[in-house]
């Protein structure tokens, strides 16, 4: 379930960062703002998911002074991080597409 | 738990990452927490409250730290690196030990900073001082070290225990700077010259020694080389002093 967890962070991350170059604390406000604050997720873990990407060659991070005045680290989606998030995105709609068959199917039946 | 803490327990599992990169994670971690303090301090949280609250936001440290350090597999490389720093330090500092330039540095400094031992060759010491009086040779520096008066050979003598060092810390003595001193008593010109007691690259220790008539209370040490003469007066230990 954790795995499952942090593979849809991947994907939240790679999505948020295809609109915009971004830093850390940026994406958790963001996605709790187009989420409605749905996804409650333990605000540090997004870090190990960002480094990872980074090493994976999906983001590419540099040094950027945020509209705070303060420099902050920015994530930069690459062209294969662009790529992988299609796949992901391909992925998670086929994923998602079953589970609504599924409770469909239920509904139905009900 | 401090922020601190914090930081520490998350970077605790980040050892095959380098300096820079647990210096990276450490920052950008800090500069988040930083961002959500503001926030909350925005909307009139406590100080410490506001800490609290976003250190608990930020998740448990330790998974952190474990989820980050499994983003970073396979750093032999980075091992292999350490490992060749340290045979190279190794390798230079054997190298080094094998020409004598840390045992001739370790001379240089020793004769300069502390009091080396010089042994006294006198059958019978009467009166004895430690001195440390220092006059330039040359690209060297003469250290006279103690002062003994005594008897050898059924004869008065004044032995004056010296060593030169060059003036540089590293640098290397001139090996016969000795040759070129001579001690003289104050009111005649007899001396009698002295031999090395140790000698290494980096400074050379000896004793030299003077039949000084009585009344006599200093000998003169004279440089003389190369058309530079310098002299320095050496007191005599009074008789009956210290031992």
């Amino acid at each position: 379930m954790k795995k499952q967890a942090i593979e849809h962070t991947r994907l939240l991350a790679l999505s948020l960062l295809a609109g915009e170059d971004m830093y850390g604390y940026q994406m958790i406000v963001e996605l709790a703002r187009r989420s409605n604050h749905t996804f409650d997720m333990k605000e540090g873990t997004l870090y190990p998911v960002l480094h990872g990407l980074e090493q994976e060659g999906f983001v590419e991070a540099y040094r950027k002074q945020a509209p705070t005045g303060r420099e902050r680290k920015y994530y930069h989606l690459t062209r294969k991080g662009e790529h992988a998030l299609r796949e992901e995105e391909a992925a998670w709609r086929r994923y998602s597409g079953a589970v609504n068959d599924v409770l469909r199917g239920g509904a139905e039946a009900v | 738990m401090t922020r601190g803490e914090f930081m520490d327990q998350v970077l605790a599992p980040l050892g095959r990452l380098t300096a820079e990169e647990r210096k990276d994670v450490r920052r950008e971690l800090e500069e988040h927490v930083e961002d959500r303090m503001e926030a909350l301090l925005d909307m009139g949280w406590d100080e410490a409250l506001a800490e609290t609250r976003c250190l608990e936001a930020m998740g448990d440290p330790a998974e952190i730290g474990r989820e980050m350090a499994r983003q970073y597999p396979g750093r032999w490389w980075l091992w292999l690196g350490r490992a060749a720093v340290v045979l190279t330090v190794v390798v230079c500092i054997q190298a080094l030990l094998g020409v004598g330039v840390l045992f001739n540095a370790w001379d240089g400094l020793v004769v300069r900073t502390l009091r080396p031992q010089i042994a006294s060759m006198l059958d019978e010491v009467e009166a004895e001082e430690l001195v440390d009086l220092r006059m330039d040779i040359g690209n060297d520096v003469l250290r006279v070290v103690r002062v003994s008066v005594g008897e050898a050979e059924g004869r008065h003598v004044a032995e004056i225990a010296m060593c030169a060092y060059d003036r540089l810390p590293f640098g290397i003595v001139a090996h016969d700077c000795g040759n070129w001193i001579t001690v003289e008593r104050r009111e005649s010109e007899a001396h009698i010259h002295g031999g090395p007691a140790s000698r290494s690259y980096g400074a050379e220790c000896w004793q030299m020694y003077a039949f000084p008539a009585s009344g006599d209370r200093s000998v003169t040490l004279t440089y003389s080389r190369y058309g530079e003469t310098v002299s320095m007066e050496v007191p005599l230990p009074e008789q009956g002093g210290a031992v």
